[in-house]
């Protein structure tokens, strides 16, 4: 049978098993992964898998299962099994909340303009190897150098028991650099990565021997870095880090599921203010191109763009289909899942501060004793307390407006329902990366943005 | 065809196709979970994963491929891994892999109990432990229980052949609570290889009363103190901070803090820390590594001496060693899809004669850290973070809960400033490792 047909058919078995609702994700995944150390091959691996995700909704509780065995017997066999964990899922739900679909199936082939199919496997690694010369001949001192070249091509289909059919094939790139750099004794990493959905040209204007130089560049800036200073600073953020910073002081905690679980600081807070006037924080998986870009998510519905917090306002939650049903909102696309292994929650996908007024040397004016930081290494967040941190590559120590002294390896810290109302400028020059992000063991590629902003009353962890 | 004999086919298949050596892995794992959300069990899940993991060396080069079809051919997946080992250089540092050798016999790796569970002795485990986390203030409880039962598979060209079994069992629980539009949390998690291995109802207990606690978290301030750290921040330190920069990977790169270190002084005299990978009931604990040598114990840290590094076969033959058996697959050990790499096993601390108490008490005014998220920079040795969970400790006693409040020390000094040890060893997931106290630890808070 047609794997499509298959996952249809898959449909109709768990509604003939007495499912209120169900559907079924056809994924299959193909690629590459060429990793390059120090001048060998660490890895060359080719990629090609193919899954049918099954999902059943049984008064209120839901039953997951996949199988990559694609025959009818198989596929029968994993229906019965969503059902029955559905059913005892659901035995004590309460809350009887129907889903609601009321979106049209979708559908989109990206196709990449410079496909990496034309390039051989080995012009793939000598680009690895070209990054990381790249790398070592920019300065001796860079002493270890790492190189990730991956190519993947994502083909979706979604069919669901409200009528929804949407497919999606999606090609993504990314290109990664790390560098380690060491003199007298100190060795610092640098680290810099582009890519996003499409083709070569997605590495375009910054190929990858830019991202490479940029990697060592960071980490012989590094070697001169001393301990940052420990307290609660104004901090001017580079977009990189602010990205990073709405991410997690805002995003997670505006996903529905963990409003829906009691989990989150901005439960019941839809239509009050959280932050200054300055402040825009949008979701759009529709922005082409990006690392984040969801034309379709991975329950079929067609994603659009969401305004989360506008003028200071929070606007909107981020929804998949079970939560957009439970809180009477229209669904956004959000709902998306890591593989056909995984059941889809609500996560982001481009995740910005939109464009402000200020142009990013007046962030700086007036700052008697500040720190700009740069480049971002990861971040958390604790969604019900609200509390958040995420680590920057760079800070600089800011003092009457300009810059001094280079720091290193500085956590920042601060609280989801004061820090965008200490947000007070906000620059226009926006701009976005790669990143994934990770939530119940499962990582989806996201983007993050945003233009320079400047942030008051942060606490930086640091050396006394 | 049994899993074994597609890795022992698919073997043979690349080095007819030309590889100089190769290996497969294989997985069957089928994992039960089902969550908790707000006090009602809303989601399960049955995930059986099966397939095999291929790799293929050329003149040192390192091709991987994987299949989730075992009635596939093959050849296919072989050939895909053997042409992606041919499209990268030469390596002369790759020697060999593996050869054949006997396996460890551990015992507590299996409980039949984990691999007979049903989807309903999960939900009704569930709703058992639910009522203990209800207490004034409390505003949502959460959990997650995950049984899980695998085998693994290897086999290679020099004829290893192994095949492994075992179980584990995942708890975590995740309380909120609400005082207004003041919210607090506080969460518990762990894993055994054994049903009875975890204390559920003490755990949930503690994550309520915690959540309930934390209302009442104020700021601490910025300071330099000595610090107890107990409970999961003791992984961050000895898992994440230790055993990971003994990465023979790392270290023969220059990539770690303790890179120009070995054989060197590092740390307070009492110290020693071991990665036993063949302990009884140990949570990562196995027969073999991802590449089949067997697992072993590894001597990492001792009289404050760095003693072992943490090998698979690619870098023992590099550096001229046997290798500890830690060989790993990125994505962890049931996954086939990753590249070979190398993880600590079980880390062992040897403990003190301490009480936390004393330590608490000693202190006199600090800080008790229990978690963070946070982990080390391996390069230069920055500990960095924001304590999760954390307590002010005033006239020698645990006194309020802390918020936004980040502490920071470079590994190095900490493993020197450990002024005590505790004597009772915390086990979490694959660490037993003893309280410490550190003196001089840098504090940076909103007040």
């Amino acid at each position: 049978m047609d794997p499509r047909d298959l996952a249809r058919r898959a449909v109709e078995i768990c509604i003939e098993l007495g499912a209120e609702f169900a559907d079924a994700r056809l994924l299959s995944h193909s690629g590459l992964r060429v990793e390059v150390a120090d001048g060998r091959v660490r890895e060359v691996k080719s990629m090609d898998e193919v899954g049918l995700a099954l999902r059943c909704f049984v008064g209120g509780g839901w039953g997951f299962t996949s199988t990559s065995i694609l025959m009818l017997d198989e596929v029968e066999r994993a229906c019965r099994e969503a059902f029955k964990l559905a059913k005892a899922a659901g035995q004590r739900v309460e809350e009887k909340a129907s889903l609601k679909c009321e979106c049209r199936g979708f559908s989109i082939h990206v196709k990449p303009r410079v496909d990496p199919l034309n390039l051989s496997v080995e012009e793939k690694v000598e680009m690895c190897l070209g990054m990381e010369r790249e790398m070592r001949e920019l300065d001796s001192r860079v002493r270890s150098t790492s190189s990730v070249y991956l190519e993947a091509r994502e083909e979706l289909f979604v069919v669901n028991s409200l009528g929804l059919e949407s497919t999606a094939i999606m090609p993504t790139l990314l290109v990664v650099a790390s560098a380690y750099a060491s003199e007298a004794g100190v060795t610092q990493r640098g680290y810099e990565s582009n890519g996003g959905v499409g083709g070569l040209e997605v590495l375009e204007p910054k190929g990858p021997k830019a991202v490479a130089r940029d990697a060592a560049q960071e980490a012989l800036e590094l070697l001169k870095a001393k301990s940052p200073p420990a307290g609660k600073f104004t901090c001017i953020l580079d977009p990189e880090l602010a990205g990073v910073f709405i991410h997690e002081a805002f995003g997670h905690a505006c996903e529905a599921d963990i409003v829906l679980s009691g989990g989150s600081i901005l439960e019941g807070m839809i239509g009050k203010s959280v932050g200054s006037r300055e402040v825009v924080v949008k979701d759009d998986p529709t922005l082409k191109g990006l690392f984040g870009y969801t034309p379709v998510d991975s329950e079929g519905v067609e994603g659009r763009g969401t305004t989360i917090v506008e003028m200071g306002t929070l606007k909107s939650y981020l929804h998949s289909l079970e939560t957009s049903s439970r809180m009477s909102a229209k669904p956004t696309g959000n709902g998306r899942a890591q593989g056909y292994m995984n059941a889809p929650i609500v996560r982001m996908t481009n995740t910005f501060i939109d464009r402000g007024s200020w142009k990013v040397e007046e962030l700086f004016e007036g700052v008697e004793r500040g720190v700009y930081a740069k480049g971002s290494s990861y971040g958390y967040v604790d969604t019900a307390k609200g509390e958040f941190v995420f680590k920057c590559s760079r800070l600089y120590i800011v003092e009457r407006g300009e810059l001094k002294q280079l720091c290193r390896d500085a956590a920042l810290s601060g609280f989801t329902l004061e820090v965008l109302r200490n947000v007070d400028a906000v620059a226009g020059d926006l701009s976005f990366k790669p990143g994934l992000c990770g939530k119940e063991g499962q990582w989806v590629r996201v983007s993050t943005g945003s233009p320079h902003i400047r942030v008051r009353d942060v606490v930086i962890g640091g050396m006394l | 065809m049994q899993l074994l004999d597609v890795c022992r086919r698919a073997v043979e298949e690349a080095v007819r196709a030309g590889a100089d050596a190769s290996d497969a892995y294989g997985v069957e794992a089928n994992i039960l979970k089902v969550v908790l959300e707000k006090g009602v069990v809303k989601r399960a899940s049955a995930t059986h994963d099966v397939g095999f993991g291929i790799r293929a060396v050329v003149r040192g080069s390192q091709g991987y491929s994987y299949s989730t079809r075992l009635n596939a051919d093959p050849r296919e997946v072989a050939v895909k891994a053997f042409r992606a080992a041919r499209a990268g250089p030469p390596d002369p540092d790759f020697k060999s892999l593996p050869t054949p050798s006997s396996y460890p016999s551990i015992s507590g790796l299996y409980d039949s109990k984990i691999a007979s569970m049903g989807v309903e002795d999960l939900v009704d485990l569930c709703y058992s432990l639910v009522d203990l986390a209800k207490r004034d203030k409390v505003y949502s409880i959460n959990m997650s229980v995950e049984a899980v039962e695998f085998k693994r598979f290897v086999a290679n060209s020099n004829g290893v052949e192994g095949v492994d079994e075992g179980t584990l069992f995942a708890f975590e629980v995740y309380v909120t609570a609400r005082d207004g539009i003041n919210m607090a949390s506080s969460s518990e998690a762990n894993a055994s290889r054994f049903y009875g291995g975890l204390d559920l109802q003490g755990m949930t207990l503690k994550a309520s009363e915690e959540a309930v606690k934390y209302l009442n978290a104020k700021s601490y301030k910025s300071c330099t103190a000595s610090v107890v750290f107990s409970d999961r921040v003791l992984a961050t330190i000895f898992i994440d901070g230790v055993a990971s920069a003994l990465n023979a990977d790392l270290v023969q790169r220059g990539r770690s803090y303790l890179a120009e270190k070995v054989g060197e002084k590092v740390a307070v005299e009492k110290l020693t820390v071991v990665d036993d990978g063949a302990r009884a009931g140990g949570l990562l604990s196995m027969k073999f590594d991802c590449e089949g040598t067997p697992r072993g114990r590894t001597l990492l840290i001792d009289g404050g001496f760095v003693r072992g590094l943490l090998h698979n076969s690619y870098t023992s033959g590099k550096a001229g060693v046997k290798s500890t058996g830690n060989a790993s697959r990125v994505g962890g050990d049931l996954d086939f899809r990753g590249r070979i790499a190398i993880s600590p096993s079980n880390v062992v601390v040897e403990g003190g004669d301490w009480s936390l108490e004393e330590m608490i008490e000693e202190v006199k005014v600090g800080v008790l850290v229990e978690d963070t998220d946070d982990s080390p920079n391996i390069a230069t040795g920055d500990l960095s973070a924001m304590m999760t969970k954390g307590y002010a400790i005033e006239g020698g006693e645990v006194k309020y809960p802390i918020k936004q409040t980040l502490f920071a020390i470079n590994m190095l000094d900490l493993l020197r400033k450990i002024r005590a040890l505790g004597k009772r060893r915390v086990k979490r997931f694959g660490l037993e490792a003893p309280p410490i106290m550190v003196s001089d630890v840098s504090i940076a808070s909103k007040a």
